[in-house]
């Protein structure tokens, strides 16, 4: 299973960038681009913070997906 | 049986690994053997300590005037580029940021390494004694290597301080400044989750290059103290370090073991 997320859509639907984002969330810029891109899984509390921001729940902004057939021959 | 087999499969596969190290090191050993039985250990020691006396008389001092030259001559060309995107980002474009973080990283790491080259060649400068100043040409070049030592420790620590300045305009969340006594404190307090994991596996990753290094040094310096008479402070020195890298480790290990992730 692998953890995917909205938060780019999330974050383009409260206008801000990655940077307010971040500090909203109490990260930094870096850490949202991580996220973003699939490169990070965060904390349960940083995942409940950014839900919290986003003023969605949880499985709103993350969710799982199954691996793919290729990914688990690999 | 299964987990038999997986146990052979994995000696298998680090076989060749340890075959090669028992090689290199058989290759060592009879090499280092035949030169010190043609040639007698005391000449080969002799030679060692006279290759060491003029490299700390002439060529330390001139490497720490060079290291000089050469290091902000890398550094602040790569360091004005990333400073140029720096300027032109726009707060969002992830490849920019990126390129600048690499940047900046290259340049503390290249003033970091300088700066740990001329605290060596400080000590080989100084390793001649007195006799050093009874050769004018040796007068001259520990003199030359002075002025380098002092011009590395000041661009290190200009070179560094505009990184870090550079470094907290794109995380404005990070306030403290390279001449606080506590920097690396108030950095640490300052870095988010993902940024302390991958500190930690930076950290993992140095621990397991220092206990290797000081592994294979502390056994060349015993080999060195018995063959070339070199003494044992350097032995000392890098089993210190040795114990002090593992002592560390282990000692914060056991007390993340107790508390989880509530240390920082």
């Amino acid at each position: 299973m692998i953890l995917r997320n909205r938060l780019k859509e999330r974050r383009a639907a409260l206008n801000v960038n990655q940077q307010e984002m971040g500090r909203l969330c109490g990260v930094s810029r870096q850490t949202i681009s991580l996220i973003e891109r699939g490169d990070y899984s965060p904390s349960v509390t940083l995942a409940l913070t950014i839900a919290k921001v986003c003023g969605v729940t949880v499985e709103d902004v993350f969710y799982l997906q199954e691996e793919e057939e290729n990914g688990q021959q690999q | 049986m299964d987990n038999n087999n997986e146990i052979k499969k994995a000696n298998r596969k680090a076989m060749p690994k340890f075959m090669l190290i028992m090689v290199v090191s058989l290759l060592v050993g009879s090499t280092t053997g035949f030169c010190a039985a043609k040639y007698g250990l005391n000449t080969l020691a002799d030679g060692m300590k006279s290759a060491g006396a003029f490299f700390g008389a002439y060529i330390a001092p001139w490497l720490m005037l060079a290291a000089a030259v050469i290091a902000p001559a890398v550094c602040v060309p790569i360091y004005k580029s990333a400073k140029k995107l720096l300027s032109s980002w726009d707060g969002e474009n992830e490849e920019t940021s990126d390129a600048i973080d690499k940047k900046l990283s290259i340049v503390i790491w290249i003033t970091s390494a300088a700066l740990i080259l001329s605290y060596f060649l400080i000590a080989a400068s100084y390793s001649g004694g007195f006799e050093t100043f009874e050769n004018e040409n040796s007068v001259v070049s520990f003199f030359a290597g002075i002025v380098g030592f002092f011009a590395i420790l000041v661009e290190a620590v200009i070179i560094q301080q505009k990184c870090v300045d550079a470094v907290k305009k794109t995380n404005p969340e990070k306030t403290a400044s390279v001449y606080d006594t506590k920097f690396q404190k108030k950095w640490m307090d300052s870095c988010d989750e993902a940024e302390k994991i991958m500190i930690g596996k930076c950290a993992v990753k140095a621990y397991s290059a220092t206990n290797t290094v000081c592994t294979v040094l502390a056994i060349a310096l015993a080999v060195c103290a018995l063959i070339f008479g070199i003494g044992f402070l350097p032995s000392l020195v890098v089993c210190l370090i040795w114990i002090v890298n593992q002592s560390v480790y282990c000692r914060e290990a056991l007390r993340y073991s107790k508390a989880g992730n509530k240390i920082s």
